[in-house]
């Protein structure tokens, strides 16, 4: 447990309501700590992952092959920050004003917080072969690691496959344990739509390759368009969708609210990632950022292209996208230039400020689901 | 006149009708959330691309088992539209696993045409390559976007959805059994009678021949697990019956016919061929396939299908092909205390010695 999500869970602290000792009843659960509820989210999953592997062997699956499912789960699922999965009891806490949750609640709250974990390392896994990434979360990327049943060679391209077991392992934790709860449907519902919402932002992403040197496509347009499918839906949209589901909310204007509200959320949190990813410190980020080196539609190279003069746009079309460090250093000195350090700070104020007042003017639900979430995210140097 | 029976012709076509509308109504939920129009395009032509040119036998299970299993009565056009609709799920279902499939094993043929990792992007000169991954997926999610829209309201909803996911965990497990019990070339441990028959049942015989039915079954609301049972104790010994065919094609059957060129010799696949051959070849015969089998050249490879002919693998696949006929037969006599004979025979008429 490192000290940027210990940080970050003190924040959450910060933010909790007051509990009045009026509402209190005795099924509910002890009030908890941040670190508790963290230490309690980690806790489920080694029983979430003994439930999908004991089904395997009255699938007639051998030894080797229920190990290797264990290990790609291990590897690919824990192992995160695990935000978007906290995301989904906070909110809940937060949807059922008045009330403390029961221990159930806060198990099955937890329970949705694993899928949306499940559904990331789905993605990820994909990802990472689509991108021949390298590493993830400081080690190979799965389909690089070490073949565990054959003594020579990478998993390779068997990951493809391991990526939708992966997928799989939601619904089978699904059904399991939301059956017969009233929102069954809706919860199958809501992940088929954001995983779907999730692979048409990868095409997005994928069919947005331009030619080097070739910047027609990387426009702000086109960059909204692609981090509000990729990833604002199943980050920032998906867990607390949940929790409204599981508070009972069923209001087609409840969910349109916290959509508007939550999808530039996440735009706000990726334009974070592209920022960090230029300036932040690899040891802070996890990573070493390459999206120069991989002509990637950043946030930083559209604002260079809207804020550059025609002698800079010039000189990133000769030096952007290559994988040479020369080439790099004088892509962030044109950066620099332009001054997108500045652009940046300015477009955080107004998003904070933009974001503030759209959660002000909520009625529907309570304020406070929104505040929480962007207050783990704004002016984060992690 | 109102007795009339539509031939298998018309059938057939009937059912091809339907994709164009299903494929629209994908088109128009995209449409509505002002996606770009190269993005549709190319989520259209992935779609056809990977889901038409087949027999589409799958497909066409559903309402031939729904109309066997509601003998008696003619079904409703809005039965035969919800059983064909849930055939056009099952054939985009198959084309998801096809497409990721094709990427995992390297193929190049697919239907007579290149993969489609391997094909031209729309409107591009690049090829598809490894963005077929995110275009499986996506294949995937069309198929519960077109449950969610036709089947939500209708009472069996949940149970399709939960087929769905439970047949695809089967193929997905058995794509890891194949991926993970490749055999090490010259190594015939691992090749026996008892992993082909676990591979062929997960990764393709759940899917192929049991799915259809089921969700015929569902349709006709039967939910009394004992039902599913028997279908399934008969559809996946077809299945795998099916695949010995497809393993026999692979080396002997006729490329122009067959659609595409057999390497399971080359690629040291643990084909029902190579494990018949160890069965009933002699040490001598063992040891010359241990030493030509798995590689990818013309010399070897001919050596192998020279033992294949001295072991005699034709006649053996001929006995084992009226063995399995009358297994089958005998086993679909016993069911009628649940499920009409009708709903199987059917579907071992489709296969039984075919040549491709």
């Amino acid at each position: 447990m490192n000290n940027q999500s210990l940080q970050r869970a003190a924040m959450i602290s910060e933010h909790l309501a007051p509990t009045s000792e009026l509402n209190m009843n005795q099924t509910s659960a002890p009030i908890k700590t941040a670190k508790e509820e963290l230490a309690d989210f980690v806790e489920i999953f080694p029983i979430l992952t003994n439930e999908i592997l004991k089904e395997l062997p009255g699938m007639d699956m051998p030894p080797q092959t229920i190990a290797w499912v264990e290990k790609m789960i291990n590897v690919n699922v824990s192992g995160g920050k695990m935000n978007r999965g906290l995301t989904v009891l906070h909110s809940l806490q937060l949807l059922v004003e008045g009330r403390q949750l029961s221990r159930s609640e806060i198990f099955l709250a937890n329970v949705l917080g694993w899928c949306v974990e499940w559904l990331q390392a789905f993605f990820l896994v994909a990802d990472d072969i689509m991108d021949q990434s390298i590493t993830r979360r400081g080690q190979p990327c799965w389909y690089r690691q070490a073949n565990p049943i054959s003594n020579n060679g990478t998993i390779g391209s068997i990951a493809i496959n391991d990526s939708f077991i992966l997928e799989s392992c939601i619904y089978i934790l699904i059904k399991k344990y939301f059956r017969n709860e009233p929102y069954y449907a809706d919860i199958l519902d809501i992940f088929h739509e954001t995983s779907y919402q999730t692979e048409l932002g990868q095409l997005l992403d994928l069919t947005t390759q331009p030619n080097r040197g070739d910047f027609s496509l990387f426009t702000l347009n086109t960059y909204r368009r692609i981090v509000k499918y990729k990833t604002a839906y199943y980050s920032f949209y998906l867990p607390v969708a949940l929790a409204m589901l599981m508070a009972g909310i069923t209001s087609t204007p409840a969910f349109s609210t916290a959509k508007d509200i939550l999808l530039p959320m996440g735009e706000f949190f990726q334009v974070q990632d592209d920022f960090l990813d230029c300036y932040g410190s690899p040891a802070v980020i996890g990573k070493i950022g390459r999206d120069i080196e991989e002509n990637k539609c950043s946030w930083m190279i559209c604002q260079a292209i809207l804020n550059g003069t025609p002698e800079q746009i010039n000189l990133l079309k000769k030096h952007y996208g290559l994988d040479n460090p020369t080439d790099v250093e004088l892509v962030k000195k044109i950066y620099g230039e332009i001054g997108l350090k500045k652009i940046f700070k300015d477009y955080e104020d107004e998003s904070y400020a933009f974001l503030i007042s759209k959660i002000k003017s909520v009625r529907i639900m309570p304020q406070e689901v929104f505040i929480k979430l962007l207050s783990k995210i704004y002016k984060r140097d992690l | 006149m109102n007795n009339l029976k539509k031939n298998d012709k018309e059938v057939l076509e009937e059912f091809a009708n339907l994709f164009p509308i299903l494929l629209n109504e994908i088109k128009k939920e995209l449409e509505k959330i002002d996606f770009p129009k190269e993005s549709i395009h190319w989520i259209e032509t992935v779609i056809k691309a990977n889901s038409t040119g087949g027999k589409m036998n799958r497909g066409i299970s559903v309402l031939e088992s729904l109309e066997s299993l509601n003998e008696g009565r003619a079904l409703t056009r809005h039965e035969i539209f919800q059983a064909q609709t849930l055939g056009w799920c099952v054939e985009i279902f198959q084309a998801c696993y096809l497409v990721s499939d094709d990427i995992m094993d390297q193929s190049l043929k697919r239907r007579g045409k290149p993969c489609w990792y391997k094909q031209k992007r729309p409107n591009s000169d690049q090829e598809v390559g490894l963005a077929a991954i995110n275009d499986s997926f996506i294949i995937e999610s069309c198929v519960f976007i077109l449950l969610e829209k036709y089947f939500k309201n209708e009472s069996y909803y949940l149970n399709i959805v939960e087929l769905f996911h439970k047949t695809g965990f089967q193929t997905q497990l058995g794509q890891l059994l194949d991926l993970t019990t490749q055999p090490i070339r010259g190594d015939f441990s691992s090749i026996n009678l008892k992993n082909h028959t676990r591979i062929t049942e997960y990764k393709t015989a759940y899917y192929s021949f049991f799915f259809p039915v089921a969700l015929a079954m569902l349709m006709s609301k039967i939910n009394h697990e004992q039902a599913f049972t028997t279908a399934k104790d008969i559809l996946l010994p077809m299945g795998v019956y099916f695949q010995v065919q497809d393993d026999f094609l692979d080396c002997y059957g006729s490329p122009e016919v067959f659609g595409k060129i057999g390497r399971d010799i080359e690629e040291n696949k643990c084909s029902w061929m190579i494990c018949q051959a160890i069965l009933n070849g002699t040490p001598d015969q063992i040891n010359l396939l241990k030493k030509h089998y798995g590689f990818d050249n013309p010399t070897d490879v001919e050596i192998v299908k020279k033992i294949y002919k001295e072991i005699n693998l034709e006649k053996i696949f001929k006995d084992y092909e009226n063995t399995s006929y009358n297994f089958l037969i005998d086993k679909i006599k016993t069911t009628c205390i649940y499920l009409p004979p009708s709903v199987f025979l059917k579907i071992l008429s489709k296969i039984y010695k075919r040549d491709k």
